[in-house]
């Protein structure tokens, strides 16, 4: 018994140099295998969460994300909104107003108009869990926001 | 441990037990492409790869395992600042982390960050941190696969064999000849365990990596986030001083790796791996006499006179070595588990340092001749960015 257990540990030990390489070589193929099979992703408050509604308007398109309220465990009692607008030619039009419809019952959750050159903003919430704009940012040639909601659920 | 045997005949076993290393970092170097033609990218290559397999055939030959490993190690680090920065400054144009970069996931993953993504990982399959699973630079999925490799292969071998910091406080505690603070309380050896704790606990809390937020010294020779408001002057006005204390003073005044072992909570984290792990450091009883070098040695704070009395070094060792290749009697030894203790210690040695210095060759080579060839940049063209 005692030779099989030390067999057994060399064989082991033995095996830790391939399984060095075939981290490094295959480390690509098991990052991928590896996230399918647990089903990993960035936390939705990083991410903004998935993509609910993309809207094309010519110039520009609008992606509308899900509400993201996502806790640790369950949802928290406030959340937001990303809301991003990436330009369908080379940049966005120097102003841009638009109604946006977030929970899609075919009404204004809120409005929002942006003077892309300077990044000001004005805001007007017409839901009543809609609190405040968060963030503008740019990125790339497109700009990307948050605004911050309350869960009506909780 | 040093073989007694002919000069010539160990040279020989020496080059022969080397070969698999060259052959090995030889693909590794070239990646199945052909080399470059330009000297400044094609030196640093040769440069790293003859370092690489020197500092092995080395090892093999003197039988001293701490003591190349270290030069590698260190290099290894401070390579790694010296490109990681170059890199962010040619990309980015700055160390700052803006908000842009991270809401669209461009921040780079790094193994500090695992720990505080246990919880909500197990809770909710998500990982809390502003990057991308798969895509870009150092992404999540990789870095993770990384991890699992060295942990199921080297234990807490991780942070003397692979994590990149580490070189950069056992670089300072290299200098200076002899300690100014002799002394330090075995229960400051469980802080980490406590930060542990309280990082895990907080990050799933509040679904941010609070360590990476506020306490990873590293931050100062990485990337911060940029600071933009009253928090983030706050944070960086505790990262700065907790390199400069733990990471640079600390280490010159005790000659030890104050931040990896009094501090760093991916140590903690690492130290269960060596549960699970095949290889340990033992110590021979019937061989020990008690000298206490092993213990005045350690980097890490991980052998003392309790754990030798039990013949095995506690739970955080890091498998450096240190203490095999100071001990007077070769009473310390790598083993295998499942094995006896003190049979075929040189076996066991290579067996464990066969993959141990692939995984450190592997993740510093790039990073040795990337920092190399910043430095012919710096040389030829007086920028080390392009």
């Amino acid at each position: 018994m005692s030779h099989f257990r030390t067999y057994l540990a060399y064989a082991w030990a033995l095996m830790a140099g391939p399984l060095v390489l075939a981290t490094f070589m295959g480390m690509s193929f098991w990052a991928e295998k590896l996230v399918a099979v647990t089903g990993l992703r960035v936390h939705p408050i990083y991410s903004g969460g998935e993509v609910a509604q993309t809207i094309e308007h010519g110039e520009y398109k609008t992606l509308i994300h899900h509400p993201v309220f996502d806790g640790l465990i369950g949802e928290r009692n406030e959340g937001f909104v990303q809301i991003e607008w990436h330009p369908l030619g080379e940049s966005l039009p120097d102003h841009i107003e638009e109604h946006i419809d977030f929970d899609q019952d075919g009404r204004s959750d809120f409005r929002i108009a942006l003077t892309t050159g300077t990044n000001e903003a004005e805001f007007e919430p017409s839901n009543q869990s809609v609190l405040s704009l968060d963030t503008i940012l740019t990125i790339q040639s497109g700009r990307l926001f948050r605004v911050s909601l309350l869960n009506d659920k909780s | 441990m040093a073989d007694r045997s002919g000069k010539p005949r160990r040279l020989l076993k020496a080059f022969l037990l080397t070969l698999p290393v060259l052959v090995l970092m030889a693909m590794m170097a070239t990646q199945g492409r052909p080399l470059p033609e330009d000297p400044i990218e094609l030196i640093p290559i040769i440069v790293a790869f003859l370092f690489i397999v020197g500092l092995f055939f080395l090892i093999v030959y003197t039988g001293r395992t701490h003591r190349y490993r270290s030069i590698l190690f260190v290099t290894y680090a401070v390579c790694f600042v010296i490109s990681f920065i170059s890199n962010l400054f040619e990309v980015r144009g700055s160390m700052a982390l803006t908000e842009e970069e991270m809401i669209q996931g461009h921040t780079p993953f790094c193994h500090m960050v695992i720990p505080m993504t246990v919880i909500p990982a197990a809770l909710s399959r998500t990982i809390i941190f502003p990057g991308s699973m798969l895509q870009g630079f150092a992404a999540i999925g990789p870095m993770l696969i990384l991890w699992l490799g060295a942990s199921i292969t080297l234990g807490r071998g991780w942070c003397s064999w692979a994590c990149f910091y580490g070189g950069l406080d056992e670089g300072f505690s290299k200098i200076g000849r002899k300690p100014i603070i002799k002394r330090i309380k075995k229960k400051w050896t469980y802080l980490p365990f406590a930060v542990l704790l309280a990082i895990m606990v907080s990050s799933a809390a509040t679904l941010t990596p609070t360590y990476c937020a506020w306490l990873c010294p590293f931050k100062t020779v990485t990337e911060y986030a940029e600071v933009t408001s009253a928090t983030t002057l706050l944070q960086a006005g505790i990262f700065l001083p907790l390199f400069f204390g733990l990471v640079i003073v600390m280490p010159i005044l005790t000659k030890r790796r104050t931040q990896c072992g009094l501090f760093c909570p991916m140590g903690a984290f690492q130290s269960f791996t060596n549960k699970v792990n095949i290889f340990d450091v033992r110590v021979a009883a019937d061989k020990c006499v008690q000298c206490g070098r092993c213990v005045e040695t350690c980097p890490t704070f991980c052998i003392d006179a309790e754990s030798i009395k039990k013949g095995r070094t506690r739970i955080t060792c890091t498998k450096c070595g240190g203490c095999i290749d100071e001990c007077p009697k070769d009473a310390i030894s790598y083993h295998i588990k499942g094995t006896r203790v003190g049979v075929k210690p040189q076996t066991a040695r290579m067996m464990f340092v066969y993959p141990a210095f692939l995984f450190l060759s592997i993740m510093g080579s790039g990073m040795m001749a990337g920092a190399a060839y910043r430095m012919l940049l710096l040389i030829t063209t007086g920028n080390v960015i392009q």
